[in-house]
C-alpha cells in the first residue's frame, strides 16, 4: 500500500511497488479523462523554498489534471518562511488544511526532515540540494517502460558527468534492482561514477570507458547528462575531450535502430539539434510522461486510483 | 590590500560554480563567475586551480584550555592548529581555570584573541558560578561579550538549574549549550523544558541514536534547538580510547551518519580536546581533533555519498546562522574567512605533526581524504600548506 506513504528517494519504495505507479501511470496514459476527477475536493501543497519552474508546473499540472487543488508557494519570501517560522511550525500548519505535499528546498536533507514532521500527511521530494529528485526517477523508469516494454534485461549507457549528476545516481541505483541489467559508464576520468555507487552495484554488472564511439553499439538505452567546461584542466583539454561526449547524428550511426536516447533536460550542447527529428530521441517525450508519473504518484499516495 | 583567487570552483552550503572571488578589506568585494572580467586592481593573486575554495569552518565545539591548562594547549597553540584544519572562528568552551564565569575573565580571553589575529574567537560563558550546580552567573554582565553560556564538560544535573538556563536564554536571547551524560536521559529532560518553559537550546556532540529521535520530535514541535556531531562519532564506534560522550556502537554510528542525511543533525563540531600525553595516561577523556577533523568528515561523507556542500552547510552556513553571525557563504559583503581544499588528496595525518600543543589523537594510522591547502581569516592569509604564511 502506497497510500499515507512519503517518497523521499526511490529507495523509499519496493519495485513492486514502484511498477504499481507505472501500470497507474500506463492506465491514466491510455484514458486520462478516466482519472480527471479522482483527486476532485483534495488539496496538494506546492513548498518550493528555491524556483524551480519545470518540476512545479509539471506536479502542478498533474494534480490540476487529476482535478484536485492547489496551494504553495515558489518564493520563501512570499510566506511565512521569511518571518523566520521554523519548519516544524510550516508543516504542522499546512498539514492541518492539506492532503499532500511537494517539497523542494535547497539543502539536502531537509525533505527526509520535513517527512518525519508530518503525521499523516505524504511529502513529495522535489529535489533537496545535490542530493535526490526521486520524481525525475519515476519519469525516467516511466520512460523506459513506454518505449523499451519494460526495466528489465537492457543495456544502459550513461554518458557525461558522472561524478555530480544526481539524477544519474538515483537513476543507476534504481534500475540495478530490476532484473538483468547491464550498465556502461562513459565519462571523462575526472568525472567518473563515484565509488559510493559503484560499490552498490555488482562488479560484474558494469564496465567504465573514455569513449562513447567504442560502445554505443551495445546500448538499449543511451542516458545523456551535460558535462561543464569548468570541470576540465584547462580549455584545450575541454575543446580535446568534449567531442567524445556530444552526442551528434554521425555517433547515432554506430547505435542499434532501436536504442532510445534519453535526458533529464534542460539540455545545454551535450545532444546536438539535429539528433532532435531522430525517432530513438525521445527525451521530450521523456518530459511529458513526467507528468503523467507524478499524477500516478499523487493518486497512489492519496489513495483515490479508482477511476471516476 | 586587494586579492584575486582565480580559475577556483566555490562551494559552500548554497551549491558549486567556478569564478573567481574578489577580496578587499578582509571581505569579500565581489563574486565573478567564470566569465566575469574582474575590472579592479588587486595587489596579489592566487590560483585555486584545483581546489575548492569553501567558507572558513566554524567550530561550534572546542576546548582551548587557556588559561589554566597551558601546558596541554595555549590559544596560541590551538588557534594555529584550528587554521591548519581550516577553522576561522572557534566557540571555546568555557571549562578552563578559572572557567568562564566572570565578564572580566571572558573580556580577557576575547583581548588575547584580538591581540593574535589568528581566529575569530566566540567565548562560551559558563551557565554556573564554578560550574557548580546550584548559582546561575551572572548574565547581564556577561552577554555583552557572548550570546553563548554553557558549563560542557560536565552535565547540568540539577533541573532547577536547567530551568533557570532556559529562561535565562528567553530573556537575555542566548544560546545554551548542555553536555548531557547520560546522554538520551538528559536530553528528554531538557526537551521536556524546552517544551515547557521555552529557550534556546542546543545539544552538543550526540552521539546515540536514541538521542536523534527525541531531536525529531522537539524539531516537529517547532521547538528552537539544534545539535552537532563531533567527526570521531561518525567515523568510528567500539574504540578503546577515552572520549566523552565515549565511543558508541555501530548502529549508533549508522544512526549518526543517516541524521546527517536527514537533516536532523544541524552541525559538524571537532569537540577538540587537547591533553598531554600524561593526563591522557590518566584517563583523561578526549581527542586532539583540529588537524584531523575535515579529513574525517570529509572522508565519511565521500563513502555515503553526502555532498560537500551539505558539509559546508554544516561546518559553515548552520553554525553562522545560529550564532547570529554574517559568516560562513561565499558571497558579497561577507567576511573573506576562506579556505582552499585539496579534495583529491589521500593520505595519513600524523598527530605527531601537529602544530597543537597535544597529540591526542588515535587515528593517525588511518587513510583519509581532503586536505587544507590554504585558510585565509578577514582577509589574509593565516595558513599556507606550502610554507609558513605568518
Amino acid at each position: 500500500m502506497l497510500k499515507g506513504r512519503h517518497l523521499i528517494e526511490p529507495g523509499d519504495f519496493q519495485l513492486n511497488e514502484i511498477e504499481s505507479i507505472m501500470q497507474l501511470a500506463d492506465n491514466i496514459i491510455a484514458d486520462p479523462e478516466g482519472y480527471s476527477l479522482v483527486c476532485k475536493g483534495k488539496l496538494l501543497a506546492s513548498l518550493f523554498y528555491e524556483p524551480s519552474t519545470r518540476t512545479r508546473f509539471s506536479f502542478e499540472a498533474a494534480m490540476l489534471r487529476l482535478g484536485g487543488e492547489i496551494i504553495g508557494f515558489d518564493d520563501p519570501n512570499n510566506s511565512s518562511v521569511s518571518k523566520g517560522e521554523s519548519l516544524g511550525d510550516t508543516i504542522r500548519t499546512i498539514e492541518c488544511y492539506s492532503d499532500i505535499a511537494v517539497i523542494r528546498h535547497p539543502r539536502e536533507g531537509t525533505a527526509r526532515l520535513v517527512s518525519k514532521f508530518a503525521n499523516e500527511m505524504p511529502i513529495i521530494n522535489a529535489g533537496d540540494g545535490g542530493h535526490e529528485h526521486p520524481t525525475q526517477t519515476l519519469t525516467d523508469l516511466l520512460t523506459i517502460r513506454k518505449f523499451k516494454g519494460g526495466c528489465d534485461n537492457h543495456v544502459v549507457g550513461v554518458c557525461g558527468d558522472l561524478l555530480f549528476g544526481r539524477t544519474i545516481h538515483s537513476l543507476v541505483k534504481t534500475l540495478s534492482r530490476y532484473q538483468g541489467i547491464r550498465f556502461v559508464f562513459i565519462s571523462p576520468t575526472e568525472l567518473k561514477m563515484p565509488a559510493h555507487i559503484l560499490n552498490q552495484l555488482d562488479p560484474q554488472t558494469y564496465k567504465e570507458t573514455t569513449s562513447l564511439d567504442e560502445v554505443i553499439g551495445e546500448l538499449d538505452i543511451l542516458y545523456m547528462s551535460r558535462v561543464q567546461r569548468e570541470r576540465f584542466v584547462s580549455e584545450e583539454e575541454y575543446l580535446r575531450l568534449k567531442n567524445y561526449y556530444i552526442l551528434d547524428k554521425k555517433k547515432m550511426k554506430g547505435a542499434k535502430p532501436d536504442m532510445i536516447v534519453m535526458h533529464p533536460l534542460p539540455r545545454v550542447n551535450e545532444i546536438a539539434t539535429e539528433v532532435d527529428e531522430d525517432p530513438r530521441a525521445v527525451y521530450f517525450a521523456q518530459a511529458k510522461y513526467g507528468m503523467y508519473v507524478r499524477m500516478a504518484l499523487i493518486a497512489k499516495l492519496l489513495g483515490v486510483e479508482d477511476k471516476k | 590590500m586587494k586579492t584575486l583567487i582565480k580559475n577556483v570552483e566555490m562551494v559552500d552550503a548554497e551549491g558549486r560554480r567556478f569564478g573567481k572571488v574578489l577580496i578587499e578589506d578582509g571581505k569579500i568585494k565581489k563574486v565573478y563567475k567564470e566569465k566575469g572580467n574582474v575590472k579592479s586592481e588587486y595587489d596579489q593573486e592566487i590560483d585555486g586551480q584545483g581546489y575548492l575554495l569553501m567558507p572558513g569552518f566554524i567550530d561550534m565545539h572546542c576546548h582551548l584550555r587557556d588559561p589554566g591548562f597551558e601546558y596541554k594547549e595555549t590559544m596560541e597553540t590551538g588557534m594555529q592548529a584550528a587554521l591548519k584544519g581550516g577553522f576561522t572562528t572557534l566557540v571555546a568552551m568555557a571549562n578552563t581555570k578559572p572557567c568562564m564565569d566572570e565578564a572580566a575573565l571572558v573580556k580577557a580571553n576575547l583581548d588575547k584573541a584580538k591581540n593574535l589575529h589568528l581566529c575569530n574567537l566566540i567565548q562560551v560563558a559558563a551557565l554556573t558560578k564554578e560550574f557548580n550546580d546550584s548559582n546561575l552567573v551572572e548574565v547581564q554582565s556577561l552577554r555583552p561579550l557572548t550570546n553563548v553560556f554553557s558549563n560542557d564538560g560536565v552535565s547540568i544535573v540539577n533541573p532547577d538549574i536547567m530551568v533557570a538556563g532556559l529562561k535565562a536564554s528567553t530573556a537575555h536571547d542566548f544560546i545554551l549549550l548542555t553536555h548531557c551524560q547520560p546522554e538520551t536521559e538528559l536530553v528528554q529532560r531538557d526537551v521536556d523544558l524546552l517544551e515547557e518553559i521555552g529557550g534556546h537550546l542546543h545539544i552538543c556532540h550526540i552521539s546515540k541514536k536514541d538521542t536523534l529521535d527525541l531531536i525529531v520530535e522537539a524539531k516537529a514541535k517547532g521547538l528552537d534547538i539544534t545539535c552537532e556531531v563531533t567527526p570521531h562519532h561518525i567515523f568510528a564506534s567500539a574504540m578503546d580510547y577515552k572520549v566523552n560522550p565515549p565511543f558508541r556502537t555501530y548502529p549508533d554510528r549508522r544512526a549518526l551518519i543517516e541524521g546527517i542525511k536527514a537533516g536532523i543533525i544541524d552541525m559538524c563540531g571537532t569537540d577538540h580536546a587537547p591533553h598531554s600525553e600524561a593526563d591522557k595516561q590518566k584517563g583523561a577523556p578526549g581527542i586532539n581533533n583540529f588537524e584531523m577533523a575535515f579529513a574525517m568528515y570529509y572522508t565519511v561523507f565521500e563513502q555515503n555519498g553526502i555532498s560537500l556542500e551539505k558539509l559546508s552547510e554544516m561546518l559553515s552556513d548552520a553554525p553562522a546562522k545560529r550564532l547570529g553571525i554574517k559568516a560562513g557563504l561565499i558571497k558579497e559583503r561577507y567576511p573573506a574567512d576562506l579556505v582552499l581544499v585539496d579534495p583529491n588528496w589521500e593520505g595519513k595525518i600524523n598527530p605527531k605533526e601537529f602544530v597543537s600543543k597535544s597529540k591526542n589523537n588515535p587515528f593517525g594510522g588511518e587513510t583519509l581524504k581532503g586536505k587544507v591547502m590554504m585558510t585565509m581569516v578577514k582577509g589574509e592569509i593565516k595558513y599556507d600548506n606550502n610554507g609558513p604564511a605568518l
